[in-house]
């Protein structure tokens, strides 16, 4: 079950600026497989080098701070997740629904049904592959099928 | 010395990796879809050539007229800027009521707006678009093209 909410009103996110976070804090040197397959799922990037955040991207040679948001969203999940931060609520409005649906798949893997995931464009989900969300504290499934969501 | 941005297109190509053509509809543009299709890159492009230029290494491309935010703190930069193309990214984390406000109102510019969420721009969805890698160009596709 994927927690969602589509207000980050009241909530104390784990982490502000995504960006700003990753390019601080997050380095490859602690990458596990799951992170290198994330790279490769969302970005079709292959990490070159663990000391140095080197990757080759469709676009050229680069580092690791020039992912999409999309995939440093889900890398900091994970980086949180090694760290056992409790109660993970994360923004995820900047991930498109194919970081998304790698973002739950991992969530899934983890068997992590704490965390509360905010997301301010509903329609994403409608995009992912199917499962079961709570969304502003309502059962949902079948959301690819069309289903109007809970405001 | 060639314009990358003019008469609403957008064409620069950078290193031998990375081709840039956009051909952009109307004043305001939102640019929604998945991640990873090169939102952030074409920031990033456009800052590098800027650099460039500034560097004095081989000029192909003016950028003068382009201004790339990607933070809050850029913001109030747009109200000096006439004429160009704005480049707005990561628009869903800090763009305000106000500063939505002063883009609907400002006729002088050209916007580029990275965002999936409904920013009460006041455009058609004539004017919503995914950029898309075709054969290593990465281009604007229209989600709609419906005559008013």
């Amino acid at each position: 079950m994927i927690n969602i909410s589509t207000n980050a009103e009241n909530k104390e996110l784990s982490i502000g600026d995504v960006e700003s976070f990753f390019n601080y804090k997050v380095t490859a040197s602690h990458f596990s497989e799951q992170d290198i397959k994330v790279l490769s799922d969302i970005d079709d990037a292959v990490l070159l080098d663990k000391n140095t955040g080197a990757i080759q991207t469709p676009f050229g040679i680069t580092d690791i701070t020039h992912l999409s948001t999309g995939c440093k969203t889900v890398l900091c999940y994970l980086y949180l997740r090694r760290k056992e931060t409790s109660s993970i609520i994360l923004d995820v409005t900047e991930c498109g629904y194919n970081a998304l649906d790698v973002l739950f798949e991992c969530v899934e893997k983890q068997g992590d049904s704490d965390s509360v995931f905010v997301l301010r464009h509903k329609q994403g989900l409608i995009k992912c592959k199917d499962r079961e969300y709570t969304i502003n504290g309502h059962s949902e499934k079948n959301l690819n099928k069309g289903v109007v969501l809970y405001g | 010395m060639v314009r990358a941005f003019d008469d609403h297109k957008l064409e620069i190509r950078f290193h031998d990796n990375v081709y840039i053509r956009l051909v952009i509809r109307g004043r305001i543009t939102q640019i929604y879809g998945e991640s990873a299709t090169g939102k952030s890159l074409l920031g990033y492009v456009i800052k590098a050539t800027e650099n460039y230029n500034m560097n004095n290494h081989d000029i192909d491309y003016d950028v003068s007229n382009i201004m790339c935010i990607d933070s809050k703190d850029k913001i109030d930069a747009i109200k000096g800027m006439t004429g160009g193309l704005i480049i707005i990214d990561r628009a869903d984390a800090f763009l305000s009521q106000e500063d939505v406000s002063y883009i609907r109102n400002d006729k002088n510019n050209t916007y580029l707006i990275m965002s999936r969420c409904n920013l009460d721009l006041g455009i058609s969805p004539n004017y919503y678009a995914e950029l898309v890698n075709n054969d290593g160009v990465i281009e604007l596709k229209y989600e709609y093209s419906v005559e008013g």
